[in-house]
């Protein structure tokens, strides 16, 4: 072996690539789900699918008000979710550890909404940024391999420099597997390079205290020094909760709502928060392109203003640039669209490394324990994780809608059938036949995504099926696409 | 079963890069808490933002660099010393947070 630039730039591509790619192949998986979080969980409640938008009255806003009040005055600690264009009805919402959960009411009248209990599109969310192990070493495990992805990408650079151009224009797919997935990998590479270290660096950013936790603080660009606590995607506080805080709310919200929209313009509230006696009327994520919570804060009491918090200075704005360029709430569908594609994209390139890792150590170490254990691992982040992502969609449609714990049981079939995926891969990794474990597993996701469709159709209100594309047939079209793609996969590999 | 020259002298730089990738990441999370520490000390806490910033660019660009430079000299021997060099990076970060503060 001789000891040049590419070689070393090589193994370090090669081995930071594998180990940070099985995290990596999860969190970007499960952040381009993530990304139409609201919109998953309103297909896995099905039952808003009766429900025509309207638009939100005073009368309305006050008695979610009062009804959220009660709630915070039994010891919940609930917020409010105004209406928007996404997600077009008031929600009371509260952290139960992992997702934010609660109950939906008609913006109109305030009628509640009868929904099943789901976590929706928020275990993605987790999944997405803290691997659902939690917010210290969860976070910490995917801001360390986001520094991997940092890594291996300048390393991938340094191998590809000289052919960088000729590499956009060779793909071979029907050459032999290595090279198809090799050409693969680098096409794929180069042209959404700029999103994969945009993404990693954003991110790695945000939660950058979760690596550096002596440096933790006032890092985000949010007003003031305190954190807000019951925000949309903030983590579970611990505050002594005080008498103002379980006393129900006197003053209506209706005057304060509009008059934070006399402030930041009409349609930018998205959030009411409640903390220690006083009221939030927060900016919507979606309302600007940085995410940086202005919020009016008013006495819960009598409703007078205290105080309007916003971004000081370029300094403050520069951390919430940075939570809008990788969350990207302000964005219109189409870019949404691009950035799941990208994610998707940069999922299957590292699933492609992976692959070209096992490919290349094949020959030497197949009868190894390390090598089969690499296998297994693979299998189960490459095919495993879509197979117990679908299962989830189906556990939703299932399972009963008014059993007790039925969110907690979703997740459990979730990761039931993720640890029976790195079972299957296991069993057939170790038995040396880890191709038929592949093509089991892409057939099985082939077929239940194929079947979503009518499942879906089979388990909610017709009434809208005729009126055009809504966000149920958004979900069933793309899975049926993503299910096709596994088909051609699955075919592929049954070729020998 | 007899390894080649070739294997053996694989396992040898497999050995040295890791040992440089272990240290290398060592050295840049000490580096990057040394530069957040300046960013606070002659900053503001609004500051570290940009702090972070910088060091999520030093850290994987410290191990980039690191393994920019050959682990062979010119008589054919592993650069032991200068991994042990490497060593004195992150001791330096130590002393630096240390004087900051």
């Amino acid at each position: 072996m001789r000891d040049n630039l590419r070689i070393r730039m090589g193994w370090l591509h090669e081995w930071v690539g594998f180990v940070g790619g099985l995290i990596l192949v999860i969190t970007f998986t499960a952040g381009s789900l993530a990304l139409f979080d609201t919109e998953l969980t309103r297909w896995m409640q099905p039952e808003l699918s009766r429900y025509t938008p309207a638009p939100m009255t005073d009368q309305a806003l006050n008695e979610v008000g009062t009804l959220a009040a009660e709630m915070r005055s039994e010891g919940a600690n609930a917020f409010i979710t105004l209406p928007t264009p996404r997600d077009p009805i008031i929600r009371i919402q509260h952290f139960d550890g992992h997702a934010f959960v609660g109950s939906a009411y008609r913006p109109d009248t305030a009628f509640p909404v009868a929904t099943r209990q789901t976590g929706g599109g928020q275990l993605f969310f987790d999944l997405h940024h803290s691997l659902y192990y939690g917010p210290f070493w969860g976070n910490m495990l995917t801001e360390i391999a986001a520094i991997g992805l940092l890594v291996a990408v300048g390393s991938g650079v340094v191998i590809h420099f000289r052919s960088i151009f000729t590499d956009l224009l060779l793909f071979r797919p029907f050459a032999s597997k290595t090279r198809a997935f090799m050409d693969a990998h680098i096409l794929a590479g180069i042209l959404f390079l700029p999103f994969m270290v945009m993404m990693a660096y954003t991110g790695a950013v945000i939660h950058a205290p979760r690596l550096f936790p002596m440096f933790g603080g006032n890092h985000h660009g949010r007003p003031g020094h305190e954190r807000p606590q019951q925000t949309a995607h903030s983590q579970h506080t611990h505050t002594p909760r005080t008498e103002a805080d379980d006393a129900p709310a006197a003053a209506p919200l209706a005057p304060m709502f509009h008059q934070a929209e006399d402030v930041f313009g009409t349609g930018t509230i998205g959030l009411v928060l409640f903390d220690h006696g006083k009221v939030s009327m927060t900016k919507a994520d979606s309302a600007s392109f940085a995410i940086t919570r202005d919020h009016l804060e008013f006495s819960e009491t009598d409703g007078t203003l205290l105080k309007t918090v916003r971004a000081p200075d370029t300094l403050h704005r520069l951390g919430g640039t940075l939570r809008g360029l990788h969350f990207i709430r302000w964005a219109p569908l189409p870019l949404r669209w691009l950035y799941f594609l990208s994610g998707l994209v940069g999922s299957a390139m590292m699933s492609g490394g992976l692959v070209l890792f096992l490919m290349k150590h094949r020959n030497q170490k197949a009868g190894r324990f390390d090598f089969r254990l690499a296998e297994t691992l693979t299998i189960a982040v490459t095919t495993g994780l879509p197979l117990a992502c679908l299962a989830y969609l189906w556990a939703n449609r299932l399972i009963w809608s008014d059993i007790q714990f039925r969110s907690g049981i979703e997740v459990r079939v979730f990761f039931g059938v993720w640890a029976f995926s790195v079972a299957h891969a296991a069993w057939r990794s170790f038995s040396g036949r880890s191709k038929q474990g592949w093509n089991e597993q892409c057939f099985l996701f082939a077929a239940f995504a194929l079947a979503l469709l009518p499942l879906d159709l089979l388990t909610r209100s017709m009434n809208s099926f005729f009126n055009g594309l809504d966000v149920y047939k958004a979900v069933d079209l793309t899975v049926i696409g993503l299910g096709t793609l596994a088909f051609l996969i699955h075919r592929r590999l049954a070729t020998p | 079963m007899r390894k080649s020259i070739s294997y053996k002298k694989g396992d040898s730089f497999a050995r040295v890069w890791t040992l440089r990738l272990i240290l290398g990441a060592g050295a840049s999370y000490a580096l990057a808490m040394g530069v957040l520490s300046l960013f606070r000390h002659f900053g503001s806490e609004a500051m570290l933002v940009v702090g972070f910033l910088c060091a999520f660019a030093l850290m994987p660009g410290i191990v980039l660099v690191l393994f920019c430079f050959p682990s062979q000299r010119a008589h054919g021997r592993t650069t032991g010393r200068s991994l042990k060099t490497l060593a004195i990076v992150p001791l330096a970060a130590i002393l630096s947070i240390a004087g900051v503060q």
